[in-house]
């Protein structure tokens, strides 16, 4: 966990990181305008510029702007959880079970994958929301289904390599049922790419459902959706710049911190290619 | 018989800061003369690359060196005169030829860059790689210049780099294990081309290995290295059949051997110690039948008869 | 020749699983594409009418192989919002996104290979560190934040660059563009309209930045850790062991081993800079591909989103092979698999 901190960069990571996650599960209580974050206006307060009263000041329907980019937090790390969570899990079963069995099934499952990951995946998750229809759950399914097939082949590829090591062969011919040692071996040898991956993901994932919040196929007013709030600001940028600056700060901050975090765990893991 | 290389006292720590972490090298006397071969023997991790990569001059940054290496009558080299004699005067062959030769590039541009370094004229580069591939054996010249190393066996790598090293004409040439990573008749056969290539060319050989019958078969001197200190040093022929420190002893049992099918073979107890800076007294004596508690004190390298020996309980 | 045929069959099943999903998706989900075609006020019947025609009512399966057929004999349909032909619509909009493709991925690969050269060669000081920042900050940032960012600095308080569009709109009048090839600032160059070349240079820049960030980003990340990844392999230091100078090794030996991972990242940018315009587009109002699927994708105006994904699709494929092809020139261990 040391780590974590090991130089400048990564701490202020580590600290952006807590403060995000205290803002998504404490953010009602923190925030200064709370009914405001959830989405209550304000009319006659719109527009009024970053000051002491709103400290990064208010948007269009006159709404504290700090508190409903507090209130974007909680939507942010449970899109990036979700989407992450479920494409891991979706996708190593299906590695899983694809190298495990081999065969046809392993075929289906690594053609599908391939095909997926050949093509620009936000593209893919575009497409899927268009068609199932804007809303917050929508653009996780859509994410869902672009995000697993990355994680599918790892498995998938782990796993043959494993079964094929002599150990299995050896472990088998002792009595150790086969699926065990598979499992175990592979959950071992996976583990690291895994987590780099899943850390480097989440940011990954936020950005990506900024974007599709952007563009109005994410969370719908009157969500605090990060990206949704840039979009509302977006013909104001010029005169009434801080509403899509700081929802979009955010987002930026938010994704950085993964990023550099995903980078010290890689090189916890992996002190190898020594970098410093 | 001139000098070409003498080593005395040679010790090299790994520092952090003013911090030493560790010592690997910690007095390492060598003397080679002209167109003779020092075997260098030891257990891996002794410090046998490390004192080849101190003569080059090729130690890290993170490296202090102390002990002084004479090249030829030149005292200390600095760094830009090493730069003119590395590849030239001293040339050394690796462990690995396959990773010593860089992929991307074909083995005739790789060789072309070391002739152009040597300043050789461009146009005589061609003739020149010709006949220094004829030398060590291959007589495809044309086509193994225009291979990528991934193209080429390990036997044959290897005689690349040999005739890498001999593009200019060395007074020294150091083989960092050369047949190590080659099958047991293929390096048989490299180390009979590098025999035969210093009787021609008359090169004084510095041979790291840590198969000691390998080194026996082309030393003229073998000097046995352990943790990163020279212990005996002698004539091969004397040293091979009459060992005299009690390492050597333990090495030499443990070589399987024709002409031992009956006895059988001795292992040296213990292993070599892990931080070698802050070993007391004779580094061995952990692992030494013979040790007592004269042995808490580092031994001298001393001559006896034809051989140094660095241990209390010898000789006198 | 063997290898081409390969990967010209795999290109085509990805081109058919492309379309075969985004056709799944639009047909399986609920979302009645009659309706959608003739709008919302339409009764019953006429929709009824509209499905037959549209060929609606016959089974999936059938519908996708006339799709097939369709798209293959270079009928891509007809955009239920602009009601022109989608082949058409794409074909129009396709040279000013490509520009701006090139020009984007042309800064990343400078600066990124540039930067990333730089911070290997400076590793651990301070220059290093911050080319480090500038990348992760570059594949952290949220394209259509930075446009916005940028539209707001540089175009509007200090005013350095238009706001949007590709050039100004008086370029129509006073300094027009032959159509030669049909690429604005291409033909402006070839047939000396140094005005439109400058005014359209001056409109690209902004967007251009914009797009390459994050391809700046990976690239200058992946240039530095090759680099310096090479630099510690067996054969650099052999070179120094024969009296190489540093120069030589850093710049001739090394950056060539170094580059073969660099291209393949390029390649897989690509797909980045093809979403990317969706964004960037929009920003600065670009007349490209990327604001028409966009708005294609908010109207689901569905034969558009289709030709869209195909197009992308086999953008992204072509490009891909492009890489693959260099690669192989590049490192003589890749056969072309």
């Amino acid at each position: 966990m040391k780590f974590l901190f090991k130089d400048k960069l990564t701490s202020v990571a580590s600290l952006i990181l807590l403060l995000f996650v205290t803002l998504a599960i404490f953010g009602p209580w923190i925030a200064p305008f709370p009914k405001e974050g959830a989405g209550a206006s304000h009319v006659d307060n719109s527009y009024i510029g970053p000051g002491w009263h709103h400290l990064l000041g208010t948007d269009e329907l006159g709404r504290d702007l700090l508190s409903r980019i507090i209130y974007g937090a909680r939507p942010a790390l449970f899109i990036a959880l979700a989407v992450v969570g479920f494409a891991a899990i979706i996708g190593t079963l299906l590695g899983l079970i694809a190298g495990y069995r081999g065969g046809w099934i392993d075929n289906v499952i690594m053609r599908v994958s391939e095909l997926f990951l050949s093509f620009p995946s936000l593209l893919l998750s575009l497409v899927a929301v268009t068609f199932l229809g804007p809303g917050l759950v929508n653009a996780l399914i859509a994410l869902i289904i672009s995000w697993w097939p990355w994680y599918a082949r790892l498995i998938r590829v782990e796993a043959s390599i494993v079964k094929s090591k002599p150990y299995v062969e050896i472990s088998a011919a002792m009595g150790v049922p086969g699926r065990t040692i598979v499992l175990r071996h592979i959950l071992r040898n996976v583990t690291t790419p895994l987590i780099v991956q899943i850390a480097a993901d989440l940011g990954t994932v936020i950005l990506a459902a900024g974007s599709l919040a952007f563009i109005g196929l994410g969370s719908q007013p009157p969500s605090a959706d990060w990206g949704l709030m840039v979009a509302q600001g977006r013909n104001l940028i010029f005169d009434q710049w801080w509403i899509s600056t700081f929802s979009g700060l955010a987002i930026f901050l938010a994704v950085l911190a993964f990023n550099i975090l995903g980078d010290a765990l890689r090189d916890h893991f992996d002190p190898r290619i020594a970098r410093q | 018989m001139t000098t070409i290389l003498k080593v005395s006292d040679l010790q090299v720590d790994f520092m952090s800061g003013e911090k030493i972490l560790n010592s690997p090298l910690r007095g390492i006397n060598l003397e080679i003369e002209a167109g003779k071969t020092l075997g260098l023997v030891g257990e891996t991790g002794c410090g046998k690359t490390l004192t080849a990569s101190a003569i080059m001059g090729l130690l890290p940054t993170t490296a202090s060196q102390r002990g002084t290496i004479e090249f030829a009558g030149h005292g200390f080299l600095e760094a830009s005169v090493m730069g003119a004699i590395r590849g030239s005067e001293i040339a050394m062959i690796f462990q690995n030829p396959q990773s010593a030769f860089n992929p991307i590039f074909n083995i005739g541009a790789q060789l072309t860059m070391v002739a152009q370094r040597r300043n050789i004229e461009r146009g005589r580069i061609p003739e020149l790689l010709i006949d220094r591939l004829a030398s060590v054996g291959m007589s495809d010249a044309k086509r193994i210049l225009a291979s990528y190393p991934h193209e080429l066996s390990g036997g044959m790598l290897q005689r690349c780099m040999i005739a890498m090293a001999l593009i200019s004409t060395p007074k020294l040439l150091i083989a960092d294990e050369p047949t190590t990573a080659l099958d047991a008749t293929i390096g048989h056969q490299v180390l009979g081309l590098i025999r035969s290539l210093q009787q021609r060319q008359g090169f004084a050989m510095l041979f790291i290995s840590h198969d000691v019958s390998a080194v026996a078969k082309v030393s003229d001197v073998i000097s046995v290295v352990y943790a990163g200190r020279v212990v005996e040093s002698g004539p091969a022929y004397d040293l091979m059949n009459n060992p005299q420190h009690p390492y050597t002893r333990g090495l030499l049992g443990a070589i399987p051997s024709a002409q031992k099918r009956r006895g059988q073979l001795t292992a040296i107890p213990g292993s070599v110690p892990s931080s070698l800076k802050d070993i007391v007294g004779c580094s061995f004596a952990p692992r030494c039948a013979l040790a007592d508690s004269a042995c808490s004190k580092e031994p001298p390298l001393v001559h006896i008869n034809q051989q140094l020996i660095a241990c209390w309980k010898v000789g006198t | 020749m063997k290898v081409l045929r390969n990967r010209l069959s795999s290109a085509f099943l990805v081109l058919l699983g492309a379309s075969f999903i985004t056709f799944t998706l639009a047909r399986v989900i609920p979302n009645d594409p009659a309706l959608a075609y003739i709008g919302p006020k339409a009764t019953a019947a006429e929709a009824a009418k509209l499905r037959i025609t549209l060929g609606l009512d016959q089974p999936i399966p059938i519908q996708y192989v006339k799709y097939l057929f369709q798209t293959l004999q270079g009928n891509w349909g007809y955009s239920l919002s602009t009601k022109q032909s989608v082949l058409q619509e794409i074909t129009s909009r396709l040279p000013a996104t490509l520009e701006l493709i090139t020009f984007a991925m042309g800064f990343a690969l400078l600066l990124g290979i540039t930067l990333g050269v730089y911070a290997a060669k400076y590793r651990g000081r301070f220059q290093d560190s911050v080319i480090r920042i500038l990348a992760i900050a570059g594949v952290s940032m949220p394209a259509f934040w930075l446009g916005l960012l940028l539209q707001m600095l540089f175009a509007g308080r200090l005013a350095w660059f238009p706001a949007t569009g590709e050039f100004d709109i008086e370029l129509k009048y006073d300094h027009p563009i032959t159509k030669i090839t049909g690429f604005p600032i291409f033909d402006s160059i070839i047939t000396g309209n140094y005005h439109a070349t400058l005014n359209g240079l001056h409109h690209m820049i902004l967007p251009a930045l914009t797009l390459s960030a994050y391809s700046f980003g990976l690239l200058s990340r992946m240039a530095r850790a090759n680099l310096l990844e090479v630099m510690s392999q067996d054969h650099v230091k052999v070179a120094r062991a024969y009296g190489l100078s540093e120069r030589l090794i850093f710049f001739k030996l090394a950056l060539r081993n170094a580059l073969p991972p660099i291209v393949t990242v390029t390649g897989m940018s690509s797909a980045y800079l093809i979403t990317g315009t969706f964004f960037v587009e929009q920003v600065y109002n670009w007349p490209g591909i990327g604001s028409f699927a966009v708005n294609s994708l908010l109207s689901i105006d569905y034969p558009a989103i289709m030709g869209i994904t195909l197009l992308a699709a086999i953008g992204y494929l072509l490009i891909n092979f492009i890489v693959d092809i260099i690669q192989s020139k590049l490192d003589p261990r890749v056969w072309l698999q």
